[in-house]
């Protein structure tokens, strides 16, 4: 009791809320990539967040055109935040937070990006705006709580805890099911860290500007880690976006086939077998680098997406990095795909085979390792 | 140490794992792809080599939208984009450099049709010395927009202007260039080449990147310009370039644009428009994919950047679609 009265372990507090503050403006290092050449030493199988360089989707809800004096209104959205704000067509933006706007020095210093920015960083912002109606200045905050209303709410449950833990992710999306053929038709998504507690609650903004009247829309879930999906909703749970904030409950299912399977053969890849790091191998072995930031973070998403393995493949060995290794020597070029693809040397024949080939898709590197890759069956 | 203390460094870890970690919706600038229907219909693309591949990429994706969209891919350099033009298909050029108003006045009278660009990418260019070069930065005069001519008068020739040149053998830029029919060879002279003394450096021209990267690794006192996807290996060493009294960006930052980086190959659509403005509506769908995150996430696949937001935004505008801040 005396220790729990001795109150020397305040001391710690500042700790706690340094920490906390770090943890807030996290986001803000996070921002910032930077590809180094020395990325090859960097550690294998880490999660990277997509990159975002306006993190915040908010908008204002206006159009608009820059000016030497600022932004001019040229029109505000119904039912936007900024015609809950009071803002109108004429009125004109001449600094959010202190910072202006418009065209200073020749130079654009875009509204939206601003706002984002400053949202981002302060959890509000606020507008010096000249009043269209009667000439005078004034100070307009914006919240952050202050969210715009077209959003699907829901929950999430999985019927497997044991294999989900803290820090996978839980992609969202709402996609267009107008058309028996698209499946990539992705209208809003976003992506949250798996918290444990299930169900999970989310709320997904969209723009209602992309809803179209007579579409049918749907939403999908799935947990990945590291590009590879864990589990995802059996099938898209049909939403209408015709109402006010919809509400869905999905359902998460374990996924028995992963996307993708290791390429046989598979030189370099990386030794944990994820999807990921098997493309950080065909890197190394094929571009003599490891995948950058940016790159690690693009092919996470589009492996969690379920793009295959082998496209991703196919993808580095058309890619002009690759293509460029050779010097122009088409020959050998098309050798090297070769052996990559059926794992052994070609005949000359079949060299110039492809090099036809090649000459009839027009040099489209891309379709001649496509087809290469469905003949070898890789 | 005591538990309380270490229960409280617990707490505050925790705090910065959740505030940080946990429960925070992320998302990718941009627009959604959405379109109305399948469209049908033929589409020809040509134009630059160096887009060839992102132009292959994007028009696979996007038949996957559109099955009966069927398009061809003919690439011949951003110049013979120009004559080819006159096709009476729906038809988009790519440059890999910006198309002059004199070319585009030529081009509207051979054609007798008007013609409109929209920015979709970056290639991002980086100066490449040796590696145990100690250059640290190249400073960016805006005005001159110059790497040499700082507009004090005296101008950059050779290394030790730029700081300790013992360790490089020799004083004397050695600058490999690509060769003349190389996309790349305009931007070595325009980024490189200009307000440099000729007679002073030593130059040799080499027929692509890949030799010239090798060039480089094994010449100290060498200095070359490729594109920045090119300068990733650990056998060159990318140069920052000073853009601001203190800023120093590399190319190898993904938000080099955003900071004023300024060696920059803009690489751009360009398509008919009738005398109303309109476009033809398959390149009207193509260009909302190009600009849409779906096409600007191919940009990467092939080494380039997409575009930044406040970029994306500007092209939209140009293109009279609605943009709402």
């Amino acid at each position: 009791m005396q220790r729990f009265l001795n109150f020397a372990w305040l001391r710690w507090i500042p700790c706690f809320v340094i920490c906390l503050i770090q943890g807030v403006h996290g986001q803000d290092f996070r921002d910032r990539e930077t590809d180094f050449p020395n990325a090859g030493v960097q550690a294998q199988s880490r999660y990277l967040p997509p990159i975002q360089p306006t993190p915040s989707q908010f908008r204002l809800g206006i159009q608009s055109r820059n000016t030497a004096t600022g932004v001019v209104i040229l029109r505000v959205v119904p039912g936007s935040v900024a015609q809950r704000i009071g803002l109108e067509a004429g009125d004109t933006i001449l600094t959010v937070s202190g910072y202006q706007v418009g065209m200073v020095e020749g130079r654009i210093y875009d509204v939206g990006d601003e706002i984002s920015r400053r949202m981002n960083r302060q959890g509000s912002a606020t507008l010096l705006v000249l009043n269209n109606r009667n000439g005078q200045l004034v100070n307009i905050p914006v919240e952050t709580d202050v969210a715009p209303d077209a959003a699907v709410l829901g929950t999430v449950m999985t019927n497997d805890r044991q294999s989900v833990f803290p820090s996978m992710m839980l992609d969202l999306r709402i996609i267009d099911v107008t058309h028996p053929q698209w499946r990539d038709v992705t209208i809003a998504e976003s992506q949250l860290a798996v918290t444990g507690r299930w169900p999970m609650s989310f709320r997904l903004d969209y723009d209602p500007t992309v809803v179209r009247p007579n579409h049918r829309y749907a939403i999908e879930a799935q947990i990945s880690y590291l590009g590879q999906v864990i589990q995802r909703t059996a099938s898209p749970v049909p939403v209408n976006l015709a109402g006010a904030s919809p509400r869905v409950a999905l359902k998460l299912d374990s996924v028995q086939s992963l996307p993708g399977q290791p390429f046989p053969g598979g030189g370099a890849g990386g030794g944990s077998g994820l999807p990921v790091d098997q493309v950080d191998g065909w890197y190394l072995q094929f571009l003599g680098r490891n995948l950058t930031d940016r790159e690690r973070s693009v092919w996470q998403r589009e492996l969690s997406r379920g793009k295959p393995l082998d496209e991703i493949l196919g993808t580095i060995l058309g890619s002009s990095e690759y293509h460029e290794r050779f010097r122009g020597n088409q020959r050998a070029y098309i050798a090297d795909v070769f052996q990559s693809l059926y794992g052994r040397t070609p005949t000359p024949q079949e060299i110039q085979r492809w090099q036809t080939r090649l000459a009839q898709l027009r040099d489209d590197r891309f379709k001649m390792v496509r087809e290469m890759q469905r003949e070898s069956g890789r | 140490m005591k538990p309380h203390r270490t229960l409280c460094l617990a707490l505050a870890l925790t705090a910065w794992m959740t505030t940080s970690l946990m429960g925070q919706t992320v998302g990718e600038h941009g627009y959604p792809y959405a379109p109305d229907k399948p469209l049908a219909g033929e589409l020809e693309i040509v134009g630059s080599t160096l887009m060839q591949q992102v132009g292959s990429l994007w028009l696979s994706k996007f038949q996957e939208t559109h099955p009966d969209v069927q398009g061809t891919i003919d690439c011949r350099g951003s110049e013979s984009s120009l004559p080819q033009m006159t096709s009476a298909k729906p038809i988009l050029g790519m440059l890999s450099r910006k198309i002059s108003d004199e070319e585009l006045s030529q081009l509207a009278q051979s054609t007798k049709q008007k013609f409109q660009t929209v920015i979709v990418g970056y290639d991002i260019l980086a100066v490449i010395v040796h590696p145990d070069n100690p250059i640290e930065a190249l400073p960016w005069n805006w005005g001159n927009e110059s790497l040499w001519n700082q507009g004090s008068g005296k101008r950059v020739a050779r290394w030790s202007d730029l700081g300790d040149a013992t360790k490089l053998g020799k004083d004397q830029f050695q600058i490999y260039l690509p060769s003349k029919e190389h996309g790349l060879r305009s931007m070595a002279e325009r980024f490189l080449m200009r307000d440099l003394d000729a007679s002073q450096v030593a130059i040799q021209e080499l027929p692509n990147p890949a030799d010239i990267s090798d060039a480089v690794s094994k010449d100290q006192a060498s200095i070359a310009l490729v594109s920045a996807t090119r300068a990733k290996s650990k056998k060159v060493k990318p140069v920052p370039i000073q853009v601001s009294g203190t800023l120093a960006v590399s190319p190898l930052d993904s938000q080099c644009i955003a900071e004023g980086y300024p060696l920059v190959r803009e690489l751009s659509l360009f398509f008919a428009v009738d005398d109303g403005g309109a476009r033809n509506p398959l390149v009207e769908e193509f260009l909302a994919f190009v600009l849409s995150r779906s096409g600007q996430r191919i940009m990467t696949y092939d080494g380039f950047l997409p575009l930044t937001p406040s970029s994306l935004e500007e092209q939209r505008e140009k293109l009279g679609w609605e943009v709402i801040k």
